[in-house]
């Protein structure tokens, strides 16, 4: 090997393809360990394009968009049996509603293994639905984002930390509240009773901690195994929650944002969160 | 097809997951290989490159990109793994790759044991790097994107990773003048 040779003739050469096939032993060890691996929750799970991508058109003309969110666990994964068996649920799987001429389109593949619902939401034109939440352009981070939605959790972990959670053992919005309230990283008030589409529950105002580093990953207000839940999106970020009851299950809406989010979208986001009608 | 799959895949449905990864695990194997230059460790690696895309897959913002996304976990497993096994075996004794290297009338075995030798004292960022550009055939720009790097980044740490490999190929040839032999 002498340096008048072109280096990069010769790697070119060395790297050639190699006929390389990797063991059904390799892959029957990933199907094995991804069986016991929990899911990060996410709140951004899912770019426009694809949720919505074979809609975009009607939405550039349409003045409002329906959400339409099939599911407490829209991020819950189908593991097989055994899974959405927690006491919030139902423990057989239901259909998935008919969706209305307005809905938008599931994500392909998607499967509820909890009994299902179904919220629709107006939506201003400039919000953009994402599927299980929805955003204005300037997105749900600090120091001005907004953001509505249903993380399809209601277990509060007491580590914020812990972003795999655990099956909920709440069993009306006050335990929800209650779960939140014996966090003493976030500062809940304004607790108050109220309805949502005619569903009684609880409204409370919680305020993330100005410092989130005590987590090196997620800081973690929801999750459960499986990925539902959600994490906060800045320091101290504000969330609006709406814990109604829904047949018997506590069901989470919320509107996130920050100290700095224009007061025109928190009023918008409101306004969205009124416009909710749930079906059970 | 594949945009159903990584859907499923990202609302839990394990099964289209392995459907969706099953195809690209003989690629991602040889990506692993080639940065790793061992079996098992690529095996290893691989493994947990794709236990790390289930459990990361619902943050994956743009489905479209799947497959330089999971390129992208992987190498990064990879350089960690690289890393570790410079710490801890630099003195290993270098064997050949496993596999039957492609028809080849241009390098020697002593060639190919020198580049062997020379790609292994690469820092292992660098080494991904060469993988990326001689072996998929990478541009600066792709690699950038795989990589997350800015361009000009991409482009000077190419620049050297080849200085490197030379000076590395160089500094075995006077070994091997010097000792009759080399490490």
């Amino acid at each position: 090997m002498t340096s008048e040779r072109d280096i990069e003739r010769v790697l070119d050469h060395w790297f050639a393809e190699r006929p390389t096939q990797v063991a059904d032993r390799v892959l029957d060890e990933v199907a094995d360990r991804i069986g016991r691996e929990p899911r990060r929750p996410a709140w951004l799970p899912w770019r426009v394009t694809h949720m919505l991508g074979n809609i975009k058109p009607l939405a550039a003309v349409a003045a409002v968009i329906v959400i339409a969110v099939v599911g407490f666990a829209l991020l819950r994964p189908s593991s097989g049996s055994g899974v959405g068996t927690s006491p919030t649920t139902s423990p057989t799987a239901s259909p998935t509603p008919s969706p209305k001429p307005t809905d938008t389109p599931r994500p392909a593949g998607m499967v509820v293994q909890q009994k299902p619902i179904s919220f629709t939401v107006t939506l201003p034109q400039n919000w953009v639905n994402n599927g299980w939440f929805a955003a204005p352009s300037q997105g749900t981070e600090a120091p001005t984002g907004i953001a509505i939605g249903a993380p399809g959790a209601i277990n509060v972990p007491s580590d914020p930390c812990d972003g795999v959670g655990k099956e909920p053992s709440a069993k009306s919005p006050a335990d929800v509240v209650a779960a939140l309230r014996s966090r003493t990283d976030l500062v809940v008030s304004n607790v108050i009773d109220t309805t949502l589409d005619g569903h009684t529950g609880k409204r409370v105002d919680i305020q993330a901690p100005a410092d989130l580093s005590a987590c090196t990953d997620l800081y973690v207000i929801m999750a459960e195994p499986g990925g539902a839940g959600f994490y906060v999106q800045g320091p101290s970020q504000k969330i609006r929650m709406w814990i109604v009851d829904v047949d018997g299950h506590p069901t989470v809406f919320q509107i996130n944002s920050f100290a700095a989010t224009p007061a025109d979208d928190v009023a918008a986001a409101e306004r969205i969160v009124a416009s909710i009608a749930i079906t059970p | 097809m594949d945009h159903d799959l990584v859907a499923a895949a990202i609302g839990g449905d394990q099964a289209a997951f392995m459907d969706l990864v099953r195809p690209r695990s003989n690629r991602l194997f040889a990506i692993a290989l080639q940065i790793l230059r061992d079996v098992d460790r690529a095996e290893d690696a691989l493994q947990d490159a794709l236990v790390i895309a289930w459990r990361d897959l619902p943050g994956l913002r743009d489905p479209e990109r799947i497959d330089a996304w999971l390129r992208r976990l992987l190498i990064n497993v990879c350089i960690k793994a690289a890393a570790r096994e410079r710490r801890r075996a630099g003195n290993l004794r270098v064997l050949p790759i496993d596999g039957p290297a492609a028809p080849d009338d241009m390098l020697s075995i002593a060639d190919r044991d020198q580049l062997e030798r020379g790609f292994r004292r690469l820092p292992p960022d660098m080494r991904a790097i060469l993988v990326l550009h001689h072996f998929l055939g990478y541009s600066a720009k792709e690699i950038a994107e795989t990589l997350g790097i800015p361009r000009g980044t991409a482009r000077s740490r190419l620049f050297n990773a080849h200085r490197a490999m030379r000076a590395a190929l160089e500094a075995d040839a006077r070994l091997t003048v010097v000792g009759g032999r080399s490490a």
